[in-house]
């Protein structure tokens, strides 16, 4: 299946900051979290996925074009929501509206009112007069209705309320119901929205740890808790331990240890998603090696 | 045809949400007018340097910078660059280069050549001395002079839309100070060296000379301008808007 955005080898420096080596592709029908420390360059890259800068090494393709090519149309059919949108300020939500709506023949009128009724958005206001979470609400509104195929949020639910959050979720769940999508959103591992990922794509201080499918990492992580201290020995797919604990990545691996071993434990319970994201964010505990190819949705 | 259609619609929402620019233009075209025509009679009579400054603010449009809203000035993209919020915004949407370009020439057009084209009518209608000194054939090729002025260097400005070196507020003092300084040293050297100051020099250019003047002032007009278009298209395929 041909890739919707494909990105090779993307490096970018900044100052003192290193992104990359990047490699990326996603594919109709899924969903990515880019997860990251701040600062980790979630949003550069998002911003270097809409050609908002030059990378210094590496390509990136959407829809099979070059983005800092001559030939622009791949921009008709991806939407990005900034995570502080520039320019908005003057113009209220009825006139955003009618300066986004006809640059994208799939323009979702339907949805926008829905989603404006939904998240109760003044339109007859000044973009710079609302609240940070009605302008977060009104800038989704403006993005998700723009209906393309391929749709990069960053950071989507920063300022928004717990209910907006979870009717947030629902409209997304039916928008990639809708049609042929495909979602990558920055977020933290906390969020709601989290839980809609088939992948993550872990960035540590610009670097990429890999892309993960999130149900294989659910069920990759475990917390054990053992009868007796562990002592000194080493235990294969040991990231994490305490007196009586231990917090294993490969559970196999580990289990066959204690058959072997003799180690008896209590209980075992797989780790949530946003304590394996905090293993995979600390630098040296998360056992994977970024292959360079990583592929989502294949 | 099509860009240009496109662009025109998305610089429509800038100049309706931004409108109040043309009071505070209508205001320095009061001063400027009222200044220069009291003061014409003088310039062409003890033949100094005087009034080039105030051409030199209308048709360099640098005024610009300082009467549009604050929304619209430029603003801090990062540590290093400054560019326009309009072409940032448009630039996250499905705008092609080309378009934002021609999209901020619109709006740059809009706001200085009616201020520039007025200012030169009613120079003529209230200055009888101009009048005297120039007939309407050679006022029509001093205007083309300086309306082309307006596109080789006054385009300067829209270009750094795209982006400009980030400066603070008293470093942009600084700039408009030296920028005073160096028109008012420029004219006050080519007066004294030529006999005659930069405006004079245009009057009588249009004076002896008009076809020729406008036809030179219009190609300068046309190369000057097609060179904002390529540097603001560089600028923008340069700049990181992080």
């Amino acid at each position: 299946m041909n890739s919707w955005l494909e990105i090779t080898q993307l490096q970018k420096k900044i100052d003192d900051f290193h992104l990359g080596p990047i490699n990326l592709q996603i594919e109709p029908g899924t969903i990515t979290a880019l997860v990251g420390n701040n600062g980790s360059g979630k949003s550069t890259l998002l911003k270097l996925i809409m050609n908002l800068a030059n990378p210094d090494m590496g390509n990136i393709k959407v829809f099979n074009k070059f983005v800092y090519g001559q030939d622009e149309s791949w921009k008709d059919k991806i939407a990005y929501q900034a995570q502080t949108p520039i320019g908005y300020n003057p113009y209220t939500g009825n006139q955003l509206k009618s300066l986004i709506a006809p640059l994208y023949p799939n323009w979702d009128d339907t949805l926008f009112v829905d989603m404006v009724h939904s998240f109760d958005i003044p339109l007859h206001k000044r973009y710079g007069k609302l609240s940070q979470g009605v302008q977060q609400k009104l800038n989704l509104a403006l993005t998700i209705a723009r209906n393309t195929p391929l749709l990069l949020l960053d950071e989507p639910t920063s300022f928004m309320d717990i209910p907006s959050k979870k009717r947030l979720v629902d409209i997304l769940v039916d928008w990639m119901d809708r049609g042929d999508h495909a979602i990558i959103f920055a977020g933290h591992q906390a969020e709601d929205i989290m839980k809609l990922a088939d992948y993550l794509t872990v960035l540590r201080n610009g670097t990429m740890v890999g892309t993960f499918e999130k149900e294989e990492l659910t069920a990759t992580y475990m917390h054990y808790w053992l009868k007796e201290p562990l002592g000194k020995m080493s235990i294969p797919g040991e990231i994490s331990r305490e007196i009586k604990q231990l917090v294993s990545n490969q559970p196999a691996a580990t289990e066959q240890f204690f058959h072997e071993n003799n180690v008896a434990w209590t209980d075992r319970k797989a780790l949530d998603l946003d304590e394996i994201i905090t293993y995979l964010l600390q630098e040296g505990k998360d056992g994977y090696i970024n292959d360079g190819n990583d592929v989502i949705g294949s | 045809m099509q860009d240009w259609k496109q662009a025109l619609r998305l610089a429509m929402f800038e100049l309706h949400a931004s409108k109040y620019v043309i009071f505070f233009l209508a205001v320095i075209l009061c001063l400027a007018l009222s200044s220069i025509v009291t003061g014409f009679s003088s310039y062409l009579e003890k033949n100094y340097a005087g009034i080039e400054f105030t051409f030199f603010i209308i048709f360099s449009a640098i005024i610009l910078i300082w009467v549009k809203p604050k929304d619209f000035q430029l603003n801090q993209v990062n540590e290093d660059v400054m560019a326009s919020p309009s072409l940032i915004m448009l630039h996250q949407l499905a705008v092609k280069k080309d378009v934002m370009i021609k999209s901020r020439f619109i709006v740059h057009f809009c706001y200085s050549f009616p201020f520039q084209l007025l200012f030169l009518i009613f120079f003529y209608a209230l200055s009888q001395e101009l009048q005297h000194v120039l007939p309407v054939g050679s006022y029509l090729a001093f205007s083309i002079i300086w309306l082309s002025f307006s596109f080789y260097a006054g385009y300067f400005f829209m270009a750094t839309d795209a982006g400009t070196r980030n400066v603070n507020k008293i470093t942009a003092a600084l700039f408009t100070f030296i920028f005073a300084i160096g028109v008012m040293f420029l004219s006050a050297t080519i007066q004294t060296i030529s006999g005659h100051g930069i405006v004079n020099w245009t009057i009588i250019f249009a004076q002896e000379w008009p076809l020729l003047s406008s036809i030179i002032s219009v190609i300068l007009a046309v190369l000057g301008f097609s060179y904002w278009l390529h540097y603001m298209r560089k600028t923008m395929d340069l700049v990181d808007y992080l």
